[in-house]
C-alpha cells in the first residue's frame, strides 16, 4: 500500500472513470477477463501481472509504463491499490483453507479448482469442515448454496452501477463478487470503470487461489500466530469501510443499519442458523438503515448529492465528491 | 460444481435484474443501505464470537483491537492506517492475552 495522498493531502476519491470508459477500456478489460478465465498470470499487457499473491503491496510493483502514460492513478492502479487489504487477508485465509483441505485429504488440484470456481471463503471452509465431519455431499451442497445466498444482495446492489458495461463484462464481473470485493467496490464513488473493478477482483481472486494452493502445498510454513494476526486485517477493513467512508452526516444511518444487521446475524447464528444468519441479518439491517434514512429525509430534504439516482441513472451509494477513503 | 453454479447464480441474477432498468427510487434507497448492513453482519460475529461461540467482549482480543481501529477509521478516514492499527493491536493483544 503506497502513499497516494494528493497534493493537498485531501481525501482520496477513487478517481472514477464514468462514461468515457469505452472502447480502449473494454479492450483492456477483455484481456483481464480472459486472464481470469484462464487463471493465468501470463498476461503481459496489464498491470495485474504484478498482482501476484506474494505481493500485496500493489502500487510498488506497477510497471513504469503505466505510470508514465497517465498522470492520475489509472483505474487499474486504483483497483490494485484498493485490492491491497483484501490480498493481504486472502493469502493467509486461503492458505488456511488449503491446509485444512489437505489435512482432510482433498488433493491439491481439487483445492485449486474449488478456489477457482467456487471462490467463496466461508463456503469453502464449510465444505472442508463438513467433509471432515463426514456430512453427505447433498447436505454440504445445500448448506453452501444457502450460505452464499447473501450474495444476492451484493449483486442487486452492485448491478445498478454496472449499467454502462457490456453484458459480457457484467456477467463475468459478478463472478468475483465476494464479501470483501463487494464491500470495497461498493464504496468506490460513482459508476466505476470495468478496469477498476476487474483489477480489484482479479487481484483478490489470484490472492485467494495462490493462498489456498500454497497452503495445500506448503502446509503451515508461517506460524499460525502470524496468519491469525494477518487475517484480522479483514475485520479492520470492514471497520474502515463502515466508519471511514460515506458522508459523515450519514454515519448514524450506517450505524443503525450495521447495528441491526450485526445483532440479527449474531442472534440467528447463535441460535444455530449459521447458514442464513448473514443473509437475514443483512436484510434486516438494510431495511432498518433505509427506514432511518427515510425518516431523516422527511425531516429535511437536504440530504446531499448522494441520494437516489445519479445523473446517469445509476445509483451512487454514499458517493459524494469527497467521501472516499484514503488508501495511502 | 452445483455449489459453484448456485453461488454464481446468486452473484449474477440480481445484477441482471437491477442493471439497465429503471428501479423504484425507494428500492434504490433501500439498496443504499445494503453495504453498511452487510459490514455490520460480517463484523458482529468477528467481534463477539470465537469459533461460533459467544465470547465476552472483554476476553476477546478481536473486540479490543476493534476499538482503536474504529477510532482511527472515524477520525482519520484512512484505510491503510486503520489496517495497521487493527492488525498491530490484535497481534499484541493476542500475544498478551494468551
Amino acid at each position: 500500500m503506497q502513499a497516494q495522498t494528493n497534493t493537498e493531502g485531501q481525501t482520496q476519491t477513487n478517481s472514477p472513470v464514468p462514461a468515457q470508459a469505452s472502447v480502449q477500456v473494454q479492450a483492456q478489460a477483455n484481456a483481464q477477463v480472459q486472464a481470469q478465465m484462464n487463471a493465468q498470470v501470463q498476461i503481459h499487457t496489464e498491470a495485474q501481472v504484478q498482482a501476484s499473491p506474494t505481493e500485496p503491496s500493489c502500487s510498488a510493483s506497477i510497471p513504469t509504463r503505466a505510470q508514465g502514460a497517465l498522470p492520475a492513478p489509472t483505474p487499474v492502479l486504483q483497483g490494485l491499490r484498493d485490492a491491497g487489504p483484501i490480498v493481504l487477508a486472502y493469502v493467509p485465509l486461503g492458505a488456511g483453507f488449503g491446509l485444512l483441505a489437505r489435512v482432510i485429504g482433498m488433493p491439491t488440484w481439487l483445492v485449486a479448482l474449488t478456489s477457482l470456481l467456487l471462490y467463496a471463503g466461508a463456503g469453502q471452509y464449510t465444505i472442508a469442515s463438513m467433509l471432515a465431519a463426514g456430512v453427505s455431499l447433498p447436505i454440504i451442497t445445500a448448506s453452501v448454496i444457502l450460505l452464499n445466498l447473501r450474495h444476492l444482495l451484493y449483486s442487486a446492489s452492485i448491478g445498478m452501477r454496472l449499467d454502462r458495461w457490456p453484458a459480457l463484462l457484467r456477467w463475468l464481473g459478478v463472478f468475483g463478487l465476494t464479501d470483501e470485493v463487494y464491500a470495497v467496490a461498493s464504496m468506490a464513488p460513482g459508476p466505476f470503470a470495468p478496469q477498476y473493478y476487474f483489477a480489484l477482483a482479479i487481484a483478490s481472486h489470484l490472492a485467494w487461489i495462490g493462498g489456498s494452493v500454497s497452503g495445500a502445498w506448503l502446509g503451515g510454513l508461517l506460524p499460525s500466530s502470524v496468519t491469525n494476526a494477518l487475517a484480522y486485517s479483514l475485520t479492520a477493513l470492514f471497520l474502515a469501510l463502515l466508519l471511514g467512508t460515506g458522508q459523515p452526516h450519514q454515519l448514524r444511518t450506517r450505524l443503525v443499519a450495521a447495528g441491526v444487521a450485526g445483532g440479527v446475524t449474531l442472534g440467528i447464528q447463535l441460535a444455530g442458523g449459521t447458514n442464513v444468519g448473514l443473509l437475514l441479518g443483512a436484510l434486516a439491517g438494510t431495511t432498518a438503515g433505509w427506514w432511518c434514512s427515510q425518516d431523516r429525509r422527511r425531516g429535511s430534504r437536504d440530504d446531499g448529492p448522494d441520494s437516489g439516482l445519479g445523473a446517469d441513472g445509476s445509483a451512487d451509494p454514499g458517493a459524494g465528491p469527497d467521501d472516499g477513503l484514503r488508501t495511502g | 460444481m452445483v455449489m459453484a453454479l448456485g453461488t454464481y447464480l446468486a452473484r449474477s441474477v440480481p445484477m441482471a435484474m437491477t442493471s439497465r432498468r429503471a428501479l423504484p427510487p425507494r428500492f434504490v434507497d433501500w439498496l443504499d443501505s445494503v453495504a453498511p448492513a452487510v459490514l455490520g453482519a460480517l463484523l458482529a460475529p468477528a467481534l463477539f464470537t470465537v469459533n461460533g461461540h459467544l465470547v465476552p467482549p472483554w476476553q476477546n482480543p478481536a473486540f479490543w483491537a476493534a476499538v482503536p481501529s474504529a477510532l482511527v477509521a472515524v477520525w482519520k478516514r484512512h484505510l491503510a492506517l486503520t489496517l495497521v492499527v487493527g492488525v498491530g493491536t490484535y497481534a499484541v493483544l493476542t500475544w498478551l492475552m494468551t
